[in-house]
Order: structure tokens, then sequence, then C-alpha cells
């Protein structure tokens, strides 16, 4: 029991570790903290104007139930547990109850500190709701209390099969309660629901939790899951290793690019589009600083200038696809197939200025509607593929000659 | 009957100073599978990728019809194929990319892809799982579709590592077909294995390797008779070898 206790800390720790270095690599490199700093500023700005604008009848407190029952409700449970707990916790599972509290405690205290986040936001709005009766500090412990028993009660969900009715019986009960407290409904309400919830917790939920089984895939999923989103939010910023060489299938877009002509010229370029659609992010992060460098070309509207944009934004995205090119590829195939060095380069070079015209192409298009001219669509033309030709042809190509040479 | 392999005198391995392989010599001629035999760590690995150019022989040379993978690169591999041990697949491409690359990679022109691609699909009930990621495949799925590559290209010579763990019975046994009809239009074929018994019925000739030499080589009869026992297994000389109660090879 204690020596469980004792994995559970020790998880927690290595998680807590983990989670620190990318927190630090994403402060340190990603202008992260810069990006935040604005948009509490400039956001904090633009919630007072549009506060002071809200017509009389807007239904404020409404708004607030909605925004604070989402997080309120959604309560996964970080229970650190890992796939071959499968195998090795299984036979103690009797004596996991501990280890399983100190996990629903962690998971309520994380999900509160950011329930505080939303209380905080919507604090403002709902001193503008005229319909608020109860104080903030009450609303608030009730939050809290909602947090604590959807907790709970998705924790008895881990053992009963058919959860999605009891899923939406604890978001309608939620909100029902929270709206009771914020908005014009009678605090008897309010009152009916809180006791509906503490009965059906036990005479619901409990009771039959206790009559089935713990179902391990989903806690262990459910645990994946969480640690995943996180995984998932620093490769924004930085590379993390396990998430390297995921594969989507994206079968729409590439539907488009079969293979069309059979021929060894043909075999890296298909190898290497397809790779681009499908592994890594190298399609995710394309589109993004496309959009990106379009919303930009579109709004900054400084003429000229624009072009400069445009050919950063197409340098940028280039050293970006760079990686695609030491995509590993099987030595058992690739590493067999009869085909000259050269048409490895060549397709790879061609697809990369192909992505890269593309881009300009679409920057130059919201450019161009930016500023209302076609003239520039063309400077806005020529700076992006100018740019990308010097980068594709020139640069990366001799680098990769080089390479090959060596 | 013409050669298609040839390895003479190799010595090699991954660092001089520590040489895996010495003075291995042995010649494949068309339609013949050879079994390639021996203990973990005797070189069959070792040997397989010397033969297939992807390391340097310390000594010695390796010919593929008559030519060496330094004097013309894509000749040589053009004339093999390969399946290793654990199967590496593109884990970005679907099982039909992967034999459509097959295909373009070694010259096969489309309407003969068509055919050859819809028979093994066929052969190793793969036909439903064409367009499936290699991440929904299991061992043997992922090993029937390595086969499937090396099978689909139909060149002279197969270099065929350890093929059968993981695999189903009717995996196997089209394996096994394959080799066979592969063998009959004159392909050379290499096989690496542990697993004696089907090796003692299928292999024309055998080569045991032991610690890096070659303990014994030829027909099947041929190393019985050298054993001194008409009725021996190959599993039973294999182990004599392996367990060093070798005086009657000197």
């Amino acid at each position: 029991m204690a020596e469980l206790i004792k994995l559970w800390r020790r998880r927690r720790a290595d998680n807590f570790r983990m989670q620190l270095r990318y927190w630090n690599l994403i402060g340190k490199n990603s202008g992260l903290m810069f990006v935040l700093y604005a948009i509490v500023i400039i956001g904090g700005f633009y919630y007072k104007r549009w506060l002071d604008g809200l017509p009389k009848d807007f239904p404020a407190a409404l708004m607030v139930t909605a925004i604070l029952s989402v997080p309120a409700v959604r309560s996964p449970i970080r229970t650190f547990m890992r796939p071959a707990d499968r195998v090795f916790l299984l036979p103690v599972e009797a004596e996991l109850g501990g280890y399983f509290r100190m996990s629903k405690l962690y998971s309520f205290i994380i999900q509160s500190a950011f329930l505080i986040f939303f209380l905080l936001i919507c604090a403002p709005l709902y001193a503008k709701s005229s319909a608020g009766t109860a104080s903030y500090w009450i609303v608030a412990a009730a939050v809290f209390a909602v947090k604590g028993w959807n907790i709970d009660c998705r924790w008895q969900e881990q053992s009963i099969d058919g959860i999605v009715p009891l899923k939406m019986l604890r978001f309608g009960l939620s909100f029902l309660f929270l709206y009771g407290l914020i908005g014009d409904l009678n605090g008897v309400v309010a009152a009916v629901c809180a006791i509906i919830m503490l009965l059906s917790g036990i005479f619901l939920f409990h009771r039959q939790a206790g009559r089935s089984l713990l179902k391990w895939d989903r806690v262990i999923e459910m645990e994946n899951r969480q640690e995943m989103q996180f995984l998932r939010f620093a490769n924004l910023f930085t590379d993390v290793p396990r998430l390297r060489h995921r594969v989507k299938a994206r079968r729409l877009i590439s539907a488009f690019f079969p293979v069309r002509a059979f021929g060894e010229e043909n075999v890296y370029r298909q190898l290497f589009i397809k790779t681009f659609l499908r592994a890594d992010d190298y399609f995710g992060i394309y589109m993004r600083l496309t959009a990106a460098g379009a919303l930009i070309c579109f709004f900054i509207n400084n003429g000229y200038y624009t072009a400069l944009v445009a050919a950063a934004v197409v340098y940028l995205t280039g050293l970006q696809l760079l990686p695609l090119w030491y995509h590993p590829f099987p030595q058992a195939l690739a590493g067999m197939y009869p085909i000259a060095g050269r048409f490895r380069r060549k397709s790879f070079l061609r697809l990369i200025l192909a992505l890269l015209a593309a881009q300009s192409l679409i920057m130059s298009l919201a450019g161009a509607l930016g500023v209302r001219s076609a003239a520039s669509f063309l400077l806005f033309l020529a700076a992006g593929i100018g740019a990308g030709s010097l980068f594709t042809l020139v640069y990366t190509k001799q680098r990769l000659e080089k390479e090959s040479r060596q | 009957m013409n050669t298609i392999l040839s390895v003479e005198h190799l010595s090699g391995g991954y660092s001089h100073q520590r040489p895996v392989l010495h003075d291995v010599s042995f010649e494949m001629k068309a339609g013949e599978l050879v079994g390639l035999v021996g203990l973990n760590g005797a070189g069959k690995s070792t040997t397989i990728k010397h033969i297939l150019g992807l390391l340097d022989p310390f000594e010695g040379e390796i010919r593929v019809k008559g030519r060496t993978v330094k004097e013309d690169k894509l000749a040589y591999r053009q004339k093999m194929a390969y399946v290793p041990e654990m199967p590496e697949l593109y884990e970005q491409l679907t099982l039909e990319e992967h034999l459509k690359l097959s295909a373009m990679a070694y010259h096969m022109d489309r309407k003969t892809y068509e055919e050859r691609s819809a028979r093994l699909l066929e052969l190793f009930h793969m036909e439903k799982k064409r367009h499936w990621f290699p991440t929904h495949f299991s061992k043997g799925m992922r090993q029937k579709v390595m086969i499937m590559c090396a099978f689909l290209i139909q060149p002279e010579l197969y270099i065929v590592d350890e093929p059968f763990v993981g695999l189903d019975p009717i995996g196997i046994q089209s394996l096994l077909d394959l080799m066979e009809d592969m063998k009959h239009q004159g392909a050379a074929i290499l096989m690496s294995t542990h697993i004696l018994s089907t090796a003692e019925q299928y292999c024309d000739r055998f080569i045991i390797l032991h610690e890096g030499k070659i303990a014994i080589q030829g027909t099947i009869e041929a190393i019985r008779q050298r054993y001194g026992d008409s009725k021996a297994s190959l599993h039973d000389i294999y182990l004599a070898v392996a367990r060093g109660r070798a005086e009657w090879l000197n």
C-alpha cells in the first residue's frame, strides 16, 4: 500500500520534471511569454470595451454559467498509469485505492487552478449581470464543489459501461445548479439540483460502479490522452521526440497525389509527397505558416514592404521543410532501390520549390486583396517565388550536393 | 549452369580489429535454393549484409552476375531482392503504395505490376488490406508485405533472412511455394533460417556457418555422408557442429 503511494509520488514527480523541461524550452525559445503578455494587455483592453458596450438585456448570467460549467464538468483524471501497469499492477488492483485517491485529489487541484483562471475572466461579466444575486465568492465555492462532484463521478464512470447518458446527466445537473446560483432562476432550483447531485452520486454512480469492474484500458487511455495533449502543445514550440514519426492517413488530400507515372524518377517524388502529407507534422507546419503569412500580408497593408514579409515567410517555411530530406526511410526498401541519388535530390528540390511557389501565390493573393491592387500582386509573387527559388535551387541544392559527395 | 552469386575468400564484419567472418567462400547457381544455417552470432546476418553491399569486405570479393557492388552499384542492386529478418516498412505509406514504389524502383511496367501484385495479394490473403497503413499490421503481416515487395520484382537473386517467424501457416506455405516457383524460373535464393526441418525439406544445399567460418557446405546427402550417418537429420548434424563435436569435419 505504502509502496504504491510512493510509486504514485514518484510518477507525479517524473511527470512534473518532464513538463518543467518542456516549459523551460517553450519559455526560452518561442517568444510565447511575450505573446501571452500582449494577449493579456490587448485582450483586457478590448474585453473592457466590449463590456461597456453591452446592451441591458444581454444574457450575461447564461454566458457566465456556460463558460464556467464546461471546465467544471470536464474532469479527466490523471492517474499516471502506464500501459505496462495492465500487467504489473493488475494483481494489486484491490490495494490501489490510495493510489487512485491521490490521482483524484491531484486532478482536482490542477483543474481547480484552471477554474480560478476562468473565474477571474468571468468576474467583470458577472458584475454586469443584474440578475446575479449571490456573492461571487459563493459562485466560486459552488464551482469548486461542482468540480469535486464531477471528479468523483468521472472516476466511478471508469467502472461503468455505457456512460454517455451519465455524462449528459452530469453536465445537465452541473449547469442547472450553477445557473440556479448565477442566473435569475430561483435559489430553490439550485438547492434541488444539489440534492439530486448528492443522491445520484451515491445511488447511481457509486452503486453502479460498485457492481462492476474497473476498466483498465479506459483508465490508461484517459491518462495517455492527457499526456499527449500536453506533448502536442509542447510540440508546437519545440521538437518532442515521442511525437516523432506519427502518421495520419489524410485520405482526402492524398487522393490528389496518386502514383501517376511508373518509372524510377517518380519513386522519390511519390515518397516525399506522401511523407510530407502524412508523416510527422510537415504538412501542419506548412499550412500554419502559410495561413499566418497570408493573414499578415492581408492585414499589414504597408505597401511594398509586404513583399519582404512574403519573402521572409517563404524562407522560414523552406527551413522548416528541410528536415523532410532527412526523414528516415527503411533500409530494406529505400536503401536497396537501384536508383541514382540524383533522382532523390531532384524530386526533393522540385517538391520544395512547388510548395514554396504555392505558398507565395496564396500570400500574394491575400496581400493584393489587402491593398486592392493587381500590380502589387505581381510584385509580392515575384518576391515570394524569387526567395523560394534562391532557397531551393541555390542554397538547398548546393547543400545536398555537398552532402552527397562526403 | 550459370553462376549468380559468388563469394570468394570473404573476411569482414563491423571492425577491422574484430572481423566476424573468416575466409568464407561459396557460390550460388541459377535455380538453387541454399540454406544458410548457424547459431545466433555465427555470422549469417553479417554475410547477408556483405552480399547486399551494406558492408565493405576486408578481404575477398562478392560478385553478382560477375560484377561487384563497387563496379556498378545500381546494376548490382537491380539484380537482387531482400527480405530482412525484422520487417521495416514506411509507416507513412499504404500496403499498395509499398508495392507500387518497389515496382517503379525496379523498372516494372504497370501491366506487369497489376498482374503480379494481384497474385501476391491473393496468395497472402491481403487483398482487403491494400489501403491499410503498417501501424495496423501485426508482425506477420508486416513480414508478408516485405515478402510481397521482394517477390514482386522477380530478380535473379533473393536474399531471405529468417522469413518464417511470425508468419501464419498459409503465409509460410505461400512463401515456400513462391520460392519453388522462382527457383524453377531460374532464380537463386539464399535463405537464412533456424527452422531446420523446413530447410531440410526445401533447400537444395546448405551452408553451415560456425564462428564466422563455413563448417561444411553441400547437399544434405553429401553432408550426411561426411558426418557418417546416412539417417542423421540436419538438426542432429547442426547440433553436433554447434556443440563442437566436429572431429569428423577434418
